[in-house]
């Protein structure tokens, strides 16, 4: 089945002064018409800028994307390199083939307008319809959304909604124009984690019932394990394993997935402790030669001091970035 | 449910709360009022006549001096205040019963009487009347103005905001070279040449005050344009003509308009010092600086002249500034008091 879309080698770098350092590391993978693509990692490793690159929407300056293509492939043909596109072209992509939902639902929304104005505003500026029929729509979106009278919120603003209710309008927002492809920026993390797991289960059955492609990007592994088909783990801008989320879990390759694994807390422990990974992300701007993970690695070796490894396996469906992986 | 209220209805809750705040909206009100309804309030004109059986309403003459449905040919060179009325002849005044140009020499510097409420200058006109059309000015000048360094200042500001980089270096410097600039001093030299006209000081007010403007818009621009909300507008796929003007700047409205009420007072200050020195308004047009400049000559036998338009300025400034405070406090979050 051909793929949606195809990112390869993206490379976006973020220059301070005469610095340049890549904050997304030739950064390659694929997402099929349907499935759901994780990308997992800590606060700063890359993720969002991935998703920010793939919308053309880093802030630039300072970050600048400066190699790779995003191609996209639409349904009924026609591929073209985001990359290359102008940027009154992109507009046409943004919002209507690709959407967006972003981590704070609070700060999100326009607080001067109405929900309604804010939703209407997508559908009027990609389909064409007129006030009245954008507004019919919108209120259609708010009820699949799951929003309770959706005719009376619709005039309401921001400020009078909760932050899952928040949420759902962003949803609603973004899925207005049925894009192909949904790219959500941990949807999850700033709400309460009794309304994490209904807004997961939202996304998830729009994503099926208008056959989307999702984008999740997430820091936590209960999440991917749940709902994800493929995986990509990202440290310090770089993938450094990826795979189906089965194997990722059965057949763990890299020490900070290993990590990362272990330091998803579990209740039934006997000790009762928690599990770190030692030490800290390393400064993007002072990288050490070779591994980006030498410093917090448990299996470090000499070699991984001066060679930097290649994202490499055996077949290409699990990849890993490491030079002494664990064994099955 | 709770009702709901926009923002503006909450900011206008919170300005109401505080007794000071209702004070000065009322003053600028009452200003306004008498401004826009200046020709019926003091006009030598009466609103009503009756003489030798017929009913004239000569006021209106006046209010539409250009309409042709209107017009008295038996009532031309008569002067209301000396008519002779017989019978069930009638003539009812205005309550300020003088036009501000119009002259008596029989009657100057006549201290503040029943007759004269606040006396008259050395011409014999009446200084209430004169005060009275002199809001005009002082309100036209401060709105217009200030309604054109508000709309230079919020694009220019937007735009260096927005974009920043280059585009920002420019206007940033740009502004800082022109709030070097002595204002008032500018404004004195560019009417010494152009010539000393109501437009004219209008003009030069609106395109020297726009920097404080820009700057505020700018500030908050730079703050909103990373802000979630509009990356998402963006990711929508809107124009960056939309994302600025339709969705940051509302955002940046509340300040704007707190810098503007202040900026109405100031306008009106600068034009009241450039018609005391002679620069401003012409004469016979009133303007209370011109009242004031006057006023010089004649300090120790006529009070009135310098107290009553001293006062209409105070009052004005002041009211302008109670507002422009008193809205700074409805917008400022952190003072909220309670929905």
């Amino acid at each position: 089945m051909q793929d949606i879309i195809e990112v390869k080698n993206l490379t976006t770098e973020l220059t301070l002064g005469d610095v340049h350092v890549p904050v997304v590391n030739d950064v390659s993978f694929k997402i099929r018409p349907g499935e759901v693509y994780a990308l997992v990692g800590e606060s700063g490793c890359g993720k969002s800028m991935t998703a920010l690159s793939i919308m053309r929407l880093v802030p630039e300056p300072p970050a600048k994307i400066v190699g790779g293509e995003i191609l996209l492939h639409p349904k009924n043909g026609g591929s073209s390199n985001l990359l290359k596109l102008t940027e009154k072209e992109m507009r046409g992509v943004r919002g209507n083939r690709i959407a967006m939902i972003f981590q704070e639902p609070m700060t999100s929304l326009n607080p001067v307008f109405t929900i309604g104005d804010q939703i209407t505003e997508a559908i009027i500026l990609h389909q064409h319809l007129s006030k009245k029929q954008a507004l019919a729509n919108a209120i259609e979106m708010l009820n699949t959304v799951g929003i309770p009278n959706p005719t009376q919120r619709v005039s309401q603003y921001p400020h009078e909604l909760s932050g899952g209710m928040r949420q759902r309008v962003m949803i609603a927002m973004a899925l207005s124009c049925k894009p192909e492809l949904l790219i959500a920026d941990e949807p999850t993390t700033a709400l309460d984690v009794t309304i994490q797991a209904q807004i997961l289960e939202l996304i998830l059955k729009l994503v099926h019932d208008f056959s989307m492609s999702l984008l999740l990007i997430t820091h936590d592994l209960g999440i991917v394990a749940e709902f994800a088909k493929q995986v990509a783990v990202m440290y310090a801008g770089q993938i450094v394993e990826q795979s189906s989320v089965l194997d990722l879990f059965a057949n763990t390759k890299h020490p900070y997935t290993k990590g990362l694994l272990d330091s998803v807390p579990m209740p039934f422990k006997q000790d009762g402790k928690l599990t770190s990974i030692p030490g800290m992300v390393p400064d993007l701007f002072e990288l050490p030669k070779g591994c980006a993970y030498q410093d917090r690695c448990e299996k470090v070796h000499r070699d991984c001091k001066e060679i930097r490894p290649q994202l490499l396996g055996k077949n290409l469906k699990h990849r890993y970035r490491c030079f002494f992986p664990y064994a099955k | 449910m709770t009702k709901q209220i926009s923002y503006v209805q909450l900011i206008f809750r919170q300005y109401w709360n505080s007794w000071i705040n209702r004070f000065g909206l009322i003053c600028v009100c009452f200003l306004f009022a008498v401004a826009i309804f200046s020709p019926l309030l003091s006009n030598d004109y009466p609103y009503f006549l009756k003489k030798n059986g017929k009913e004239y309403f000569p006021i209106l003459t006046q209010i539409f001096p250009f309409s042709t449905w209107i017009h008295y040919a038996d009532l031309e060179g008569i002067d209301f205040k000396k008519i002779v009325l017989e019978g069930d002849d009638r003539i009812v005044f205005p309550p300020i019963p003088y036009s501000p140009t119009e002259y008596n020499l029989d009657e100057p510097l006549v201290a503040p009487s029943s007759k004269h409420w606040m006396g008259t200058d050395e011409q014999g006109r009446d200084v209430t009347s004169r005060l009275v059309y002199g809001s005009q000015i002082s309100l036209s000048v401060g709105f217009v103005a200030v309604g054109i360094y508000v709309l230079l200042g919020v694009i220019v500001g937007a735009l260096a905001g927005y974009y920043g980089g280059k585009v920002d270096m420019i206007v940033s410097r740009a502004m800082e070279i022109i709030m070097c600039f002595p204002t008032f001093f500018l404004i004195l030299a560019v009417l010494a040449f152009i010539g000393p006209s109501l437009y004219n000081i209008m003009f030069i007010i609106g395109i020297t005050g726009w920097t404080g403007i820009a700057r505020l818009v700018r500030a908050d621009f730079l703050k909103l344009r990373n802000q979630d909300f509009v990356t998402a507008v963006i990711a929508s796929g809107a124009k960056p003509v939309r994302v600025i003007f339709k969705h940051i700047l509302p955002n940046t409205l509340a300040p704007v308009m707190v810098s503007a009420s202040f900026g109405v007072a100031s306008a009106i200050l600068v034009e009241s010092s450039l018609s005391y020195l002679g620069f401003g308004v012409q004469p016979p047009t009133p303007s209370w600086g011109d009242i004031l400049s006057q006023s010089r000559d004649f300090m120790d036998i006529a009070w009135w002249l310098t107290i009553f338009p001293g006062v209409a300025i105070f009052i004005t400034i002041t009211a302008f500034n109670l507002v422009g405070e008193g809205l700074r406090d409805a917008i400022d979050p952190r003072l909220k008091t309670g929905q």
